[in-house]
């Protein structure tokens, strides 16, 4: 006999993994998008914190990261196979890969790449599990090592993350967005 | 000029506390940001910055460290105050010694109906900023501009200011809530035994 629906919770994990697919094919055609809000880096109790701006144009990233009070800046340049940062001490560094750009320069393990998609709520290329909440909305991903959990959504359509918190070991990025959209 | 305004600003002054507006310029000069809350100094160097709109974040300096606490991402970011303390000219404001030794003071005119003094950094790669200027009028310190490495400009605008005034006493003490991550080194302030490794 035909397979009847499941009911219960395998249908809505079904329905939910349905409609988060949905939203990814929808935020994956919208090459161009930015946000402003805040970064909270910390790795083996080194850490630090700042505004964070990021603009995204295609496979192209621009994101600027504002210290807190003198908003002294430094920002991160993002092409396909190069990356470049500029305004840190010593001067502008170039090297084909954006997050080992960082890691060495600052000491941040931050996958640029893979940020862009979670920090949008969507899983980035590549194996991944996902869990849902009761609203039906990404609770967390796991992915290249990090769990990233969304602790807040904005409530647009399609709904972004407000507050995501990745975790890999000893390294936390925690990311608050404050505002979609350009400045 | 300017000078002595920033003299009669601070001279026999042991505190001060204000409020101030903040406005971020990016490179085109457009608006990134703009914030605002309180904030206090006490000779020599202890200061205290608590925003509190867009959102509150909070940055005391005890005179050993300078603590950044952000609630939104419950993470305190703790640093050691050296002596090279350079967050800003604020900082060193009621240390004249201290402003001049970090930085060159020249008087740089009248605009906007103040007086401005032009702070440019003695050792340019260790300062979080490329130059400042400190803007005064009758009422002291008004306005404080910070441009960095990459042309993004931070103008705080002060209000209020009150003179040596009676500040609570943990306003320039931090202990880190319940629940939060502390990142960052707490230095053993010099008279603490080390742990025997």
């Amino acid at each position: 006999c035909a397979s009847r629906p499941a009911r219960g919770p395998e249908a809505d994990e079904a329905a939910w993994l349905a409609a988060q697919a949905a939203r990814e094919a929808l935020l994956a055609e919208s090459g161009d998008w930015s946000f402003s809000g805040r970064l909270a880096v910390s790795v083996a109790g080194e850490g630090g914190s700042g505004r964070l701006d990021w603009r995204q144009q295609g496979d192209q990233a621009e994101v600027r990261l504002s210290a807190p009070v003198t908003r002294t800046s430094w920002r991160l340049l993002v092409w396909p196979g190069l990356a470049r940062l500029e305004g840190i001490e010593g001067g502008p560094q170039e090297g084909p890969d954006a997050e080992r750009l960082l890691h060495e320069a600052l000491g941040w393990p931050i996958p640029v790449g893979a940020m862009a998609d979670w920090v949008r709520g969507m899983r980035a290329p590549g194996p991944a599990r996902i869990g849902f909440g009761p609203d039906g909305l990404p609770a967390w991903i796991e992915q290249q090592g990090w769990r990233i959990e969304y602790r807040d959504w904005d409530g647009g359509e399609p709904a972004r993350p407000r507050r995501v918190f990745a975790e890999r070991g000893e390294a936390r990025v925690r990311l608050v967005v404050d505002r979609w959209g350009g400045p | 000029a300017a000078r002595q305004r920033l003299h009669a600003f601070t001279a026999a002054i042991d505190g001060l506390a204000g409020e101030f507006r903040q406005s971020v310029y990016g490179p085109q000069d457009e608006v990134i940001e703009e914030s605002g809350g309180a904030v206090s100094l006490k000779a020599p160097r202890q200061f205290r910055w608590e925003y509190r709109a867009p959102y509150p974040s909070l940055i005391v300096a005890d005179g050993d460290h300078v603590w950044i606490y952000e609630p939104d991402m419950q993470q305190v970011t703790v640093r050691r105050q050296g002596l090279e303390e350079q967050d800003s000219p604020l900082a060193v404001l009621l240390d004249p010694d201290e402003l001049d030794r970090q930085f060159r003071v020249e008087e740089a005119g009248v605009s906007d109906g103040l007086e401005w003094l032009a702070l440019t950094p003695r050792k340019p790669d260790e300062a979080p900023f490329a130059r400042a200027r400190l803007g005064f009028d009758a009422g002291g310190l008004a306005r404080m501009e910070l441009v960095d490495a990459l042309g993004q400009r931070t103008v705080m605008t002060f209000s209020g200011w009150r003179r040596n005034p009676r500040f609570p006493a943990d306003a320039f003490v931090f202990t880190p809530p319940e629940g939060v991550d502390v990142v960052g080194e707490v230095g053993l302030s010099a008279e603490v035994i080390p742990l025997a490794e």
